[in-house]
Formats: structure tokens, sequence, C-alpha cells
């Protein structure tokens, strides 16, 4: 390996020496701005050049993160026009290809839930609108009134209340019929020298006597 | 403010009470026997047609009504020991010891009630006199008439129970001041 052609060893000097007197001789950029670049990359087949490329062994040699990086989304995004995407979207095709049980299933509800601020969510719906739209008259309709007054006992408690203002008001007359019995036999008692205290109340099963 | 008043259940029952509850039975066992000669009357005159008016039928009606108030006062106490007008006013009759007044004596009892209206209803005097205030249809029958509110207690009114309270609370005083 050490011992060279000594035919090589001159010409690859006189070739170097040729090859820096042209470099030294031209002008590179005059002659650049002479060359054709537009027709020369139009004569290159570029599907045939991509057909003979193995593209998976360059992804996977490219650092797609840092090529990703280097992408401006929101510019992407601004140039995209959404309206014209959404139109070319088929929705019904979309819906009908959702299985929205198994999607519901899915769903925590108690979660979805817990999310919601009910109070918001109260303030802002107009009870009165709401109450003014209720035809109370049908509601009222379907109500089973009876039967709710007959499960709530109502007419029972109308009934008891009726029976014990009607017994408080006998009572109220007895009481002062009874009043009565005793002003006028304490009288006719006084005036017979009687004491009543030697009278016997009633009869002896019916009255218990002091002892 | 109820346990201030005096109780009176099972006490002999005075002549006020009395009186009207027999005023009360004389207008019901009354109204009862017009509604029902009506009636029968009515049905004499169209269903039979038989004019009552016609014939003279006022002693028999007399001896009806005389029945019917024998029924009256019977049956009832017999069955429920008192008659209603006795049972709105609250009163009950019961035997002189107090027991349950057997059938027959209350049959004894309404027989001899007109006997009470004797003499100007005379009878009716030792419902006020008597130590047992018994009428004499009670002495007939061996009954007597007490207070009986049912399941309430019968009771004086609140100021007569005050009196008799503080006549109670005097009587020990006076007995052994004098």
């Amino acid at each position: 390996m050490n011992q060279q052609d000594p035919l090589q060893g001159r010409l690859g000097k006189l070739a170097n020496a040729i090859a820096t007197l042209v470099v030294q001789t031209l002008d590179l950029p005059q002659l650049a701005s002479e060359i054709d670049i537009a027709a020369i990359i139009h004569q290159i087949d570029v599907v045939e050049i991509m057909d003979q490329s193995d593209i998976d062994a360059i992804l996977q040699q490219a650092d797609m993160d840092a090529l990703l990086d280097n992408v401006d989304v929101d510019r992407v995004i601004a140039r995209v026009d959404a309206n014209a995407l959404l139109d070319r979207v088929d929705v019904n095709a979309m819906l009908d290809r959702v299985e929205v049980d198994a999607l519901l299933n899915r769903v925590d509800v108690n979660t979805l839930l817990d999310r919601v601020d009910v109070e918001r969510l109260l303030n802002r719906v107009d009870v009165n609108a709401l109450i003014a739209r209720v035809d109370l008259d049908a509601v009222l309709d379907r109500v089973p009134v009876d039967e709710l007054a007959q499960r709530a006992g109502i007419p029972e408690i109308v009934s008891e209340s009726t029976s014990h203002m009607a017994a408080s008001f006998i009572d109220l007359l007895r009481r002062i019929a009874v009043g009565l019995d005793l002003v006028i036999y304490g009288t006719i008692q006084r005036l017979l020298r009687r004491q009543a205290a030697d009278m016997p109340q009633g009869p002896p099963l019916l009255t218990v006597e002091d002892v | 403010m109820r346990s201030s008043r005096q109780d009176v259940s099972g006490n002999y029952a005075g002549a006020v009470t009395r009186v009207l509850a027999h005023w009360v039975d004389l207008a019901i066992a009354g109204i009862l026997f017009v509604v029902g000669t009506a009636a029968i009357d009515y049905v004499l005159r169209t269903i039979v047609g038989v004019d009552a008016e016609a014939k003279d039928l006022g002693r028999w009606y007399a001896l009806a009504g005389a029945i019917w108030l024998f029924l009256y006062w019977w049956i009832t106490v017999a069955v429920a020991g008192k008659t209603p007008g006795k049972a709105l006013l609250g009163l009950r009759v019961v035997g002189r010891q107090g027991d349950v007044l057997p059938s027959l004596r209350c049959a004894v009892r309404a027989a001899s009630l007109p006997l009470s209206y004797l003499l100007f209803g005379l009878g009716f005097l030792g419902i006020i006199v008597g130590r047992e205030r018994r009428a004499l249809h009670d002495t007939i029958a061996g009954s007597a008439v007490i207070y009986d509110w049912g399941p309430r207690t019968a009771e004086l009114p609140m100021p007569i129970s005050a009196y008799l309270a503080r006549k109670a609370a005097e009587e020990p005083r006076q007995a052994a001041d004098g």
C-alpha cells in the first residue's frame, strides 16, 4: 500500500494542477448564473425518484418532533376554510355510524352532574315565564284531588273536628243544665234545712264516697 | 282547666236536665208519631182506599199514640239505658243501686210514667225534694237517673265548681270554730 503507482502519482498531480488552474481561471458565479436551473429541475422525474426512494426509511430517520416544532400550526389553521370543510362533512352519515347507547354507557352521569352548577343554571331560568306557559287547569284536571284528599285523611280530620266541636257545644249546654240542677237542689235542701253532706250523691255502686 | 271542674259522673240527675230531656223525648216521639200516622193514613187512602178521617178513628189514634209512647220509653231505656233525650242531655237510667235496670222494670217504668203527671205533676216532685231525686215512676220501677256523658266526664261549670271547692274548704274550719 505504501508503494504507489508511479503513473497515477504523476497524473494525479497533473490533474490537480490543471483543476486548480481551471478553478482559478473560471469565474464560477458567472458560470452559475448562466446555468438554467429551472430547465434542469424540469427534466427531473420526481415521481420516479420517489418510487425509487424508501419513504419509510426516510421517515424513520426524520426527527418528527423537530419537524413539528418548526410548523406554525396557527398559520396552518388560519389558512383552513372551516366552513368549506364542514360543508363537505355528511353529519347524518357520521351520526348514523355513532352507537349512541355505547356512548351513553361510557358517560359517568354522576360526574357530569357534579360539574353542573345548578344555582347558576336556575338563575338563568325565568320561572315566571315558565309558569306562565303552564296550563294549570289542564294540570289540575289530571290531579286526582279526591284521591289525594282521601289519602291525606282530610275527611277523617274534618269529621273528627266537626264531631269534637259538636261534642264541646253539647257538653257546654250540659254543664249549664247540671249547674242549674245543683243550684235548684241546693236551694231546696237549704229550705228544707237539710245538710247537703248528708245527701247521697248517687247510687252506691256508682259513687265513691270519701274515706 | 278541665281538671278544676268538679266531676259529677254517676251522681243523681237534677230537675232541669231531666225536664229538658223529657221535653226532647216528647218532641221526638211526637214528631215520629205524626209522621208515622201520616204515612199510614196516606197508604190507607191511596192503596187500601180507606178514608181514616171519615171513619172517626180518633180513639184508635189516641190508643196508638199511648202504645207508641210506651214502646218509645220502654225499648230505648231497655236497649241503651237512655232515651234519645236523655242521651242528648247526658243522663242514664239505672237500678236503685246503680246496676243495669232489667227490661221488665224498664217496662214498668215506662208504664208508670203517666202516673207522675197526675195531680199537676206531683209525681215529679221527688226529683227536687227526694234524697235520691227519684220521680214517682222511678220509685215504682226501682230506678234512678244519673249523669252519664259516655266516654267524657260529666262536669259542673267552672264557677260552681270553684264555689263548691271554697265551701268544702271552709266547712272544716267553721266546724272547728263552732
